[in-house]
């Protein structure tokens, strides 16, 4: 691969500071022959094909609220693509606009750590990747794209960003945030009689009581069988998992009393099904749960698994008159 | 399938006063079922009746141990031969009769008695003979507190009408020990396809048991596709998956690993985790 992995971010204001960012990287890549990825919103797909005129038959169009659907699917999907690129010798180019409005918190910090664990993960791919925030979003997404990108696109010119962070410094520092403490009122169940069947039980008899559709069901129950795994063949006991509902969302937590050493992957870049099947097990856990958040020090590991949960309309008595 | 109105049940389950029929699909398939059966009844001093082509057969289940004298009557099925070559059921019948009255006669808790029945089904007009063979066998061991019958079949030269007229004249149908069974997993071997079946949840409680069985199937296998039936398979975790994918990395080259009537919330796990994460692992059947 002749070129190098790149991973710039666009701030603007108005359209035209976009086009501006935006048309010398698309047009650099239909001109060598890179396959071009313009990954918007609607509005700015007219406006790129108007503006680019014939040259927009060299670019693919995706709607960015179906691209950025979930952060590990995200990442494996568009990592593939990279690959198989660079495989055929081509080069990967994305023009990408992130969806961050209508994100809960813990949602964009997810997606921002997938800025930033994109610099890791696509190394070697040659992917040449731009990012466009508005800067119309909160100050705070702004701010952190600025450290999840190693450089800045202005028009046609490239700057480093000064406070740009080391990809695992990032994400350590988004973990170092400690989780809010289960609630008083969780299901808990000490597992101390590993049957992992009967722990797919509990966890049954509760999920059903929920709105959580049976696929997701299914997805929970092999990712917590994976964590509860994890936990009695590397952990310390006592091993407890709990269960809870918090607004829109399923929680399951496992808790044990072991320390993941600093070798132990987070399961954040998609494992190489090279040479055989590796370990992919809490990389596949990540696909499986709409968020995963991992904890874990001197006092013990705690791996939270999320599930989003459909609102369900209850319906209202209707009085007779 | 072969059960229209027999019940199945695994060979180590059958009881004095079953008439039991095994539709085999090849020799592997009659050896496992039939060695089980002959093997469990020498284990238990049962007399075990067995009726073959001639008397120096390498009879099933043997594992090169001779059993206790007059344990194990083999019937040579040369004994029926008629003037003009042809085998003569009545008399194969007739032949076997005598072994079991002699037999209760003697001091055996439980006579265990077994035959390949498809040379019957190879004369003319074979299946009304054979189902004549049948109803005389049934008059002798159904009432019995003492006797165990299994009728081996080729199921490759079974028609349809075969078929339902010998699942109509048998009580139960046989099929192999399972390879473990507990309350929450079942691995059965198959032979037709040649592989298993999965029945239950599978995860790291039993992945043990679950290699143990891969391992004697591929042993025993000669190349070619291994199949996993998991129409009754409700679980399976991720170490399962990776296991799979394993013994199909090893096995590239010869023929593949597939996995038959895969239940819909196993696919949509497959699915989400991404099949290129399993190379070697191929969707069969639905």
């Amino acid at each position: 691969m002749s070129q190098a992995f790149s991973h710039r971010v666009l701030p603007y204001d108005r359209a035209d500071d976009l086009l501006d960012g935006v048309l010398p990287f698309l047009r650099e890549g239909i001109e060598s022959g890179d396959r071009v990825l313009a990954v918007t919103t609607l509005a700015m797909h007219m406006l790129l094909r108007d503006t680019l005129g014939a040259d927009a038959a060299g670019v693919e169009f995706f709607e960015s609220d179906k691209w950025y659907a979930h952060p590990a699917r995200y990442l494996a999907d568009t990592l593939a693509l990279a690959e198989t690129a660079a495989w055929q010798k081509r080069r990967l180019r994305v023009l990408g606009e992130p969806t961050w409005a209508r994100r809960g918190p813990l949602e964009l910090l997810e997606w921002q750590r997938v800025e930033a664990i994109t610099n890791a993960a696509f190394t070697g791919t040659g992917a040449a990747l731009l990012c466009a925030y508005s800067r119309s979003l909160s100050p705070g997404v702004v701010a952190a794209s600025r450290q999840t990108h190693p450089e800045t696109t202005r028009g046609t010119s490239t700057l480093a960003n000064p406070g740009y962070q080391e990809p695992w410094a990032y994400n350590a520092r988004l973990d170092a945030t400690p989780l809010h403490p289960a609630p008083d009122d969780s299901y808990k169940l000490d597992i101390d009689v590993p049957d992992l069947y009967w722990i797919r039980a509990y966890v049954t008899n509760f999920a059903r009581r929920t709105p959580l559709p049976e696929d997701d069901l299914q997805r929970l129950l092999v990712a917590v069988t994976e964590v509860v795994t994890n936990a009695l063949r590397h952990g310390r006991p006592p091993i407890t998992l709990r269960l809870w509902l918090e607004p829109g969302e399923l929680v399951c937590e496992v808790t044990d009393h072991g320390h993941w050493t600093e070798r132990t992957g987070f399961g954040l870049i998609p494992p190489k099904p090279v040479g055989g099947a590796g370990r992919f097990g809490l990389w596949a856990v990540r696909l499986l749960c709409s968020t995963v958040q991992i904890r874990t020090g001197r006092d013990g590991t705690t791996v939270r698994l999320r599930l989003q949960v459909p609102a369900v309309v209850v319906p209202m008595p209707v009085n007779s008159a | 399938m072969e059960t229209l109105s027999s019940v199945r049940r695994p060979v180590r389950e059958l009881r004095p006063g079953d008439h039991a029929w095994l539709a085999y699909s090849g020799e592997d398939e009659q050896r496992h079922v039939v060695g089980s059966f002959v093997r469990d009844g020498l284990d238990s001093d049962h007399k075990v009746i067995y009726l073959a082509g001639s008397d120096d057969v390498d009879v099933p289940g043997m594992n090169g141990v001779s059993p206790r004298p007059g344990l194990l009557t083999v019937v040579p099925l040369a004994d029926a031969r008629r003037p003009d070559g042809g085998f003569d059921p009545a008399t194969v019948l007739k032949v076997l009769a005598s072994e079991i009255a002699g037999a209760e006669d003697g001091d055996f808790p439980t006579i265990r008695v077994t035959v390949d029945m498809t040379f019957v089904l190879e004369r003319p007009d074979g299946l009304t003979e054979l189902l004549r063979c049948e109803r005389q066998l049934e008059r002798a061991v159904c009432p019995s507190t003492r006797v165990t019958a299994i009728c081996q079949i080729d199921r490759r030269r079974l028609t349809p009408d075969a078929r339902s007229a010998l699942a109509a004249s048998h009580s139960t149908f046989v099929t192999p020990n399972p390879e473990f069974s507990d309350s929450v997993l079942q691995i059965v071997r198959t032979f037709s396809p040649v592989g298993l079946s999965l029945l239950g949840e599978l995860d790291a409680s039993r992945h043990m048991v679950l290699d143990e069985a891969l391992n004697a199937v591929l042993a025993a296998s000669r190349g070619e596709e291994i199949h996993l039936d998991l129409a009754g398979l409700g679980f399976i975790d991720l170490g399962a998956l990776n296991m799979l994918a394993d013994v199909a990395a090893r096995r590239s080259g010869t023929g593949p690993l597939v996995l038959d009537s895969m239940p819909v919330q196993l696919r949509t796990i497959m699915e989400t985790v991404g099949w290129h994460m399993l190379p070697g692992l191929r969707l069969g059947s639905v």
